[in-house]
Formats: structure tokens, C-alpha cells, sequence
């Protein structure tokens, strides 16, 4: 499963870092930089758990 | 108890504006604001269209659904941020970067961004679970405060002006203009206060001009926008909104926060038995708790969602009411701290995402984390429901608490 993030439409919010600090990674100004990272095995209800809590719906997961 | 102020006039139809659309609502003055807010205007949902035009205040369309908002609030070429598409956003001084719509806008928020990220306000995490401290303490042996005057007045202002460095002796001076600005319902007293904050700012800046330190304010004085310093104007305009951002909105969502837990002891017992579990409740206690709005512009002719606007048309958002959109979660009104997801926008979204957000929430999780820790049990003191005040941004009145002091 793979991590894929609009970065048009992220607007900071930051819940995903904080739902799931081991998987989505912020930039210095707050803004979701995990794009095109992998979900590593056993973590995918926590990445669509976060995935699903982003306001802006800016979170997709895909499968390999 | 806050007395009900009278609705504003209500205007004529204009001629683009259907009747199926219409619905009268005062989002200023109306009584449902005076006593569980949220609860009470969940009637938005459930008697008006998702997008719908009230007579009152001058005329203006009204969103309280998230999905309506969470398109418009990104679509700036047609709901723009600008004063020039809305009347009542023409004052002085013009505010940055919210009155502005992208690209200028994203270079204007790159200014303050750094400051206000999660990193940067994890930072501060001990100034504020300090604060936070000291605040519970002083009133801990007496058994009882009013949280409003004694707490969340004093907490997040401090901090604020911790982050911009300006006198403590100030306090009540700043949070009088800032309220004369968001809890009036009067157009020309909102004036006045932004008009004498803005004045009190311009003498800030001179003189922090001939002082500079770490401090927020040195920091916009030294920016640069598009390669070039900001003006004056655009120095007032950007100190200006932050500084109204920081003086009141988390001292009204803390208020309803603990009014809330005062009333539910049993959700509280909740936070007690397991701290760590704070900072998941938090978003769901912010969800039914949001406490600011925002407006856009109609930049031209054109229908959106079945919807005909003309250029000019105001439009209000409430998005202290999206948290409660029972088209986005069910049950809305019931406060569940197991909920998985407590998906909300009381920060708005878009690319106007309250700059202030991430500062808000670690404020709540820091001062509850400090609260539980002091405080096995507390109830309200007087009376079960908080008075709330209306105007642009909600807020408790009066939240007075009572509790067994340590012996």
C-alpha cells in the first residue's frame, strides 16, 4: 500500500502526523511531505485511519 | 444572563435570490447563540438549504454544511477572500493574508507559517504547560473560579503575547479592542475595535522597529514579500489578524470545553482515568466546540450547487456548526471520545486554514493534561448551561466552576 498526497489541496492541518506520526512526515511549515511513501506491512488501518480524519480529503491509499 | 439583542432589519429579495432559498436567520444576534449554540442551531441543518440567503444584516448568503464549504472555501476564483467582492470586509486596516486570495496569499502565509507549524508550537510546550500551571494553582485552594475571567482570558492572551513579545500590561487593553471587534453586533463597534487595535499595533511596530528581538513581530518587520519588505500598511495588516486571531478564539472554545466537562462529570472521569487518552479527546471535544466563521465574495455571475450568485454577494460560513453536519457524522450531538474518526473544520479548510490552529489545539491538550492533573472533580457552580455571547466569534460568557480543594 502506498501513501499518495495532493499537495494542492493539503492545507496543513497536521492530523495525519499526529493520527499516525510514523507514516505522515511534515515539512517546517506544517504541510504533509509523505507522498509516494510505502505503508509498511501491519500499519494500513493506522494509514486509513488518518487518511479518513484529513479535513481536506487530500489523502488517497493505493495498492501496490 | 446576556439579554437577547434585537435582529437587524431585514432587507428586500434581491432579484437572483429565489424564496425556496431563502431562510431568516440572524447569525449576529440570534437568540439560539445565547445558550448551547451549537446544539441549538443544529435547526440550521435541519429547516434551511445547505447554502441559504437570510434578509438580515444587510443580506447574505449563509453555509453551515461542510460539503457546500469545503468546495467553495478552495474555489478562490469564484468565493474570493478579497474585500472587493464583499462590502462588509471593507475596512481599515485591510487584514493579511486573509483578506487575500492566492498566489498573493501563499507568499504573504509563508511569512508566518514557520512560526505557527506543529514543530514550532511544540516549542513552546513548556511556556504553556507552565502557564497552565500557575493559572490552576492559584485558583486550586479556593474551590472554585470563573473560568472565563480567571483561566482562559489569561491563558491563551499570555501566551499570545509571549509569541509577539508585547507588554503583560496590556492584557485587558488588547482583549477589550479584540472583543469590541468579534462580539459585537454592531458594524461600527467591530470598526472601532479593529480601528483602535490597529492603532495600538502601529505604535507596536515603531517601536519594536528600533528594538528588534525574537519575537513574532520583529520577524514580520524583517520579512519579505515577493523579494521585497512589506509596506507599512501590509506590516499593520498582517500584525493586525494575527493578533486578533491569538486575543479571543481559544479563550471562547476552552470556555465551552470546560463548561462541557463541567456538566458530563462522567466524560471527565474519562480524561482522568487515562491522560494519554487527552489528545484524541480533544478533537472530539473541539468538534462540537468550534467558536469563529469566516466570509468570502461572489467574484462574478455564475450558479454553484444549483445556486445563482451575483458578483458582490457575501457569504458566511459557520463552521462552528460543521462539526455538528450530520451528513458527515452520525449522531453529531453526542460527544464520544471512542469515535475513530472526529473529523471536523473548525479551523475552516482550504488554503485559509486557521494559521493559528495547531497552537489552539496543544493549548487545550496542555491545559486539560495540567487540569486532570490537579483536579480529580469539578462541576458547575451556578447554574447548568454557560450564557453565550454572539457577534463573529462565540463565546461563553461566564463559566463558574467548583470543585473540592486539595486538603
Amino acid at each position: 500500500m502506498k501513501i499518495q498526497v495532493d499537495r494542492t489541496i493539503c492545507a496543513g492541518h497536521a492530523i495525519c502526523a499526529m493520527k499516525a506520526p510514523t507514516l505522515f512526515e511534515l515539512d517546517e511549515e506544517g504541510f504533509c511531505i509523505s507522498d509516494g511513501r510505502q505503508v509498511p506491512p501491519g500499519m494500513e488501518v493506522e494509514a486509513e485511519n488518518a487518511a479518513d480524519y484529513c479535513p481536506e480529503r487530500a489523502i488517497t491509499l493505493v495498492e501496490d | 444572563m446576556v439579554a437577547a439583542q434585537p435582529l437587524s432589519d431585514p432587507v428586500a429579495l434581491p432579484g437572483h435570490v429565489p424564496a425556496s432559498r431563502v431562510y431568516d436567520f440572524d447569525f449576529l444576534t440570534a437568540p439560539e447563540l445565547l445558550s448551547e449554540p451549537h446544539r441549538n442551531l443544529r435547526k440550521l441543518h435541519r429547516e434551511a438549504p445547505e447554502i441559504f440567503w437570510t434578509p438580515r444584516n444587510g443580506g447574505h448568503w449563509i453555509v453551515a454544511r461542510t460539503a457546500p464549504a469545503l468546495e467553495m472555501l478552495r474555489r478562490h476564483e469564484e468565493f474570493s477572500a478579497a474585500p472587493a467582492f464583499n462590502k462588509a470586509k471593507d475596512r481599515w486596516p485591510r487584514t493579511i493574508p486573509n483578506q487575500y486570495d492566492p498566489p498573493a496569499h501563499a507568499d504573504f502565509r509563508r511569512i508566518l507559517n514557520p512560526w505557527f507549524s506543529p514543530a514550532a508550537i511544540m516549542r513552546r510546550e513548556d511556556d504553556i504547560r507552565a502557564l497552565a500551571s500557575q493559572l490552576i494553582d492559584e485558583v486550586l485552594p479556593r474551590g472554585a473560579c470563573e473560568f472565563v475571567e480567571d483561566i482562559a482570558k489569561r491563558f491563551s492572551v499570555t501566551i499570545f503575547m509571549q509569541i509577539v513579545d508585547a507588554p503583560p500590561g496590556d492584557r485587558e487593553l488588547l482583549v477589550e479592542l479584540a472583543e469590541r471587534y468579534t462580539h459585537s453586533s454592531r458594524q461600527e463597534d467591530r470598526e472601532s475595535g479593529l480601528a483602535d487595535l490597529a492603532h495600538y499595533i502601529d505604535r507596536l511596530l515603531e517601536a519594536r522597529r528600533a528594538n528588534l528581538g525574537d519575537d513574532l513581530v520583529s520577524h514580520i518587520l524583517q520579512a519579505r514579500f515577493q523579494d521585497r519588505p512589506l509596506d507599512r500598511e501590509e506590516l499593520l495588516g498582517m500584525t493586525t489578524l494575527v493578533f486578533l486571531g491569538g486575543l479571543d478564539t481559544v479563550t471562547g472554545m476552552l470556555s465551552f470545553v470546560m463548561a462541557y466537562l463541567a456538566r458530563h462529570p462522567e466524560q471527565y472521569a474519562r480524561l482522568t482515568s487515562d491522560p494519554a487518552f487527552i489528545a484524541s479527546a480533544s478533537e472530539e471535544l473541539m468538534r462540537v466546540h468550534g467558536v469563529a466563521g469566516m466570509e468570502r465574495g461572489a467574484t462574478g455571475s455564475f450558479t454553484f450547487r444549483d445556486v445563482q450568485f451575483e458578483q458582490g454577494d457575501r457569504i458566511v460560513f459557520m463552521p462552528q456548526m460543521f462539526g455538528m453536519d450530520d451528513e458527515q457524522i452520525d449522531d453529531p450531538e453526542r460527544v464520544d471520545f471512542d469515535r475513530q474518526i472526529s473529523t471536523h473544520m473548525i479551523f475552516g479548510a482550504g488554503p485559509h486554514r486557521c494559521l493559528g490552529s495547531h497552537l489552539a489545539r496543544y493549548e487545550l491538550r496542555i491545559f486539560l493534561e495540567e487540569w486532570v492533573a490537579r483536579i480529580p472533580a469539578f462541576h458547575a457552580a451556578d447554574g447548568p448551561i454557560a450564557p453565550t455571547q454572539g457577534g463573529i466569534v462565540w463565546t461563553p460568557v461566564s463559566v463558574p466552576l467548583a470543585w473540592t480543594p486539595p486538603a
